[in-house]
């Protein structure tokens, strides 16, 4: 019984990990339709987040399936087109989550984002800030919702090849795919609220993208959550580069390293967004993480090693209409092979109008430690300003 | 048989063997619904690429003792990115097609063969009213009744009185890459 409880809560968690709480980061799979880089529709380099006018246009015509004049616009069009130096947006999201590990089911309801973002744009520099409800690790833990400022950076354009940003915001590392909750994201300490104070350089070019930066340390922001304290590091470095192939493919690797007073933590990895067509994709990434402790007493430091991986097919058959095959890994532990989790499905996500996005999943998710399995699935509600 | 006759007989077989094109003139006549004008270009910032496809080519070539010359009409009226808004602004207010439906391109003799070859090839590229030289790669498949291939070449947009086309801060890099896959049958 203790085992399918643990089992059942490990499964409501890789679900929920799966496939709920969704940060607003880029769509990589948009390489299909040429867009190589994330910066000819968002304010940060990295994707997600701010749309500028570009992506606005591009995400009403290119992936809503109905569109009226001027919806795409914030606030439907209701204040008129709204000046190219002024961004504004916000992000809604909720998901109802179901799973079923016998003999235990479980539905959820969860509110899960609540912000709104803004950039100004004055010459070749960017302001730009996003704010509201904050995720509970940052807030601190259970309880009432807190609000504050998530994400906040400033963003200067040096002639059209190089971008530099500082502030606070999400480090970049791999595909930057949306679901925060993914093992290639929170299982490699990429989760909401894991935004930090970084320096940050972006090279883009036709056929080459590659970002740099410092991470000055993840301030521990809240007390009494252990995990918060174990991800706590003192500063990092990391970069990603990427090259395109073809005109509708990239692939890249990605590294981070981060300091900590107990040892090091080093990630690595590779990816790549393949556009078969127009209409068809693939999304792949995976990634090593190596934690390593020192220890005086042994004398040699300890190596603990896991693994993650991410991998989507794609079509679009009717436009804003995609259906997909997903299949992940969570490999906690690469000594005991009895750590590892996949999770494979089905999904649907459709974009009816612009500022909507409904997301809906069905799959299994196999644990390793004893054979079993759980049926999950979840739909969710997306609403951008 | 004497040394006359056989120089004669000779002859006559390697006339009657030389490719056709070189002993006759043939008019060729482009079949529009079967060839295709488009281009790619780069736009910054992000360096996406923007495929544009769908113009319609008319025109006619000719081929006199092995050098071809044509005159080839694009319509532009037809021209899409994908993107309805961008299409609008870059026909109404770029490429103006309400006072200039067609580009026209004057290819200048160029020595073909039958048969499948690649050839550089150049000529004379009007926009808006504004001819320039241009210059490319064209790869022919030449048959009796039916001449297949494809042509690119590259301008470059300040050649032409376009402008730097630009749609919601994003703006058109000054080169792009034109491609026309042809199919043309005698006149």
């Amino acid at each position: 019984m203790n085992k399918q409880i643990l089992f059942l809560g490990t499964a409501v968690l890789l679900v929920l990990s799966v496939f709920s709480s969704r940060e607003a980061h880029a769509y990589p799979e948009f390489v299909r339709h040429g867009y190589f880089s994330c910066t000819s529709c968002h304010a940060s380099p990295a994707g997600g987040g701010t749309l500028t006018p570009y992506g606005r246009s591009f995400a009403a015509e290119k992936l809503s399936t109905w569109i009226y004049k001027d919806e795409e616009q914030p606030l439907h069009g209701a204040v008129g087109v709204v000046p190219e130096w002024l961004m504004f947006g916000g992000n809604f999201r909720q998901i109802q989550t179901y799973v079923d590990a016998a003999p235990m089911r479980e539905g959820r309801w969860i509110p899960m984002q609540r912000d709104v973002d803004a950039c100004v744009k004055v010459g070749a520099a960017w302001g730009c800030a996003t704010g509201g409800q904050l995720p509970a690790s940052v807030a601190g833990g259970k309880g009432e919702p807190r609000y504050g400022l998530r994400k906040a950076f400033a963003r200067l354009d040096v002639g059209e090849n190089l971008v530099l940003r500082t502030g606070r915001f999400a480090p970049r590392y791999g595909l930057m795919i949306a679901n925060h909750t993914s093992p290639v994201r929170r299982g490699l300490g990429f989760d909401a609220g894991r935004e930090t104070d970084q320096v940050e350089a972006t090279f883009v070019s036709e056929l080459i993208e590659a970002t740099a930066y410092r991470d000055l340390g993840r301030v521990l922001r809240m007390t009494g959550d252990t995990r918060d304290t174990e991800d706590q590091f003192d500063q990092a470095f990391g970069f990603t580069a990427a090259t395109l192939i073809g005109t509708m493919s990239r692939a890249g690797v990605s590294y981070r390293r981060e300091a900590k007073d107990v040892g090091a933590q080093h990630i690595a990895g590779a990816f790549t967004a393949i556009g078969v067509s127009e209409t068809t994709f693939v999304l792949a990434e995976v990634d090593q993480k190596a934690t390593v402790v020192k220890d005086p007493a042994a004398g040699t430091p300890s190596i603990a090693r896991s693994a993650a991986s991410h991998m989507r097919f794609g079509h679009e058959p009717v436009r804003g209409v995609v259906p997909y095959l997903l299949h992940e890994v969570d490999f906690k532990d690469l000594r005991d092979g009895r750590t590892r989790k996949d999770t494979y499905g089905f999904g649907l996500q459709w974009f009816p109008r612009p500022h909507f996005e409904v997301d809906s999943f069905v799959g299994h998710v196999l644990s390793r430690q004893d054979f079993s399995y759980a049926t999950a699935g979840y739909l969710l509600v997306h609403y951008y300003l | 048989m004497s040394f006359k006759n056989l120089a004669t007989s000779l002859a006559t077989v390697l006339a009657l063997a030389a490719p056709a094109s070189l002993a006759q003139a043939t008019d060729w006549t482009v079949k529009s619904d079967a060839s295709t004008v488009g281009f790619l270009a780069v736009g910054k910032p992000g360096f996406l690429k923007i495929r544009g496809e769908g113009a319609k080519l008319a025109g006619s070539a000719s081929i006199v003792d092995g050098k071809l010359t044509g005159t080839f009409e694009v319509g532009l009226a037809d021209l899409k990115t994908g993107i309805d808004m961008r299409d609008e602004h870059m026909k109404e207010k770029y490429l103006e097609v309400g006072k200039h439906p067609k580009a026209l391109l004057v290819v200048d003799p160029l020595a073909v063969a039958s048969g499948e070859g690649e050839y550089e090839f150049g000529g004379k590229l009007t926009v808006k009213g504004v001819e320039k030289p241009v210059s490319g790669k064209l790869n022919l498949d030449l048959g009796s009744d039916k001449a297949t291939g494809s042509a690119e070449f590259t301008i470059k947009l300040s050649d032409y009185p376009i402008g730097v086309p630009s749609h919601l801060g994003v703006s058109v890099a000054e080169t792009v890459d034109v491609k026309v896959t042809f199919v043309a049958a005698p006149r």
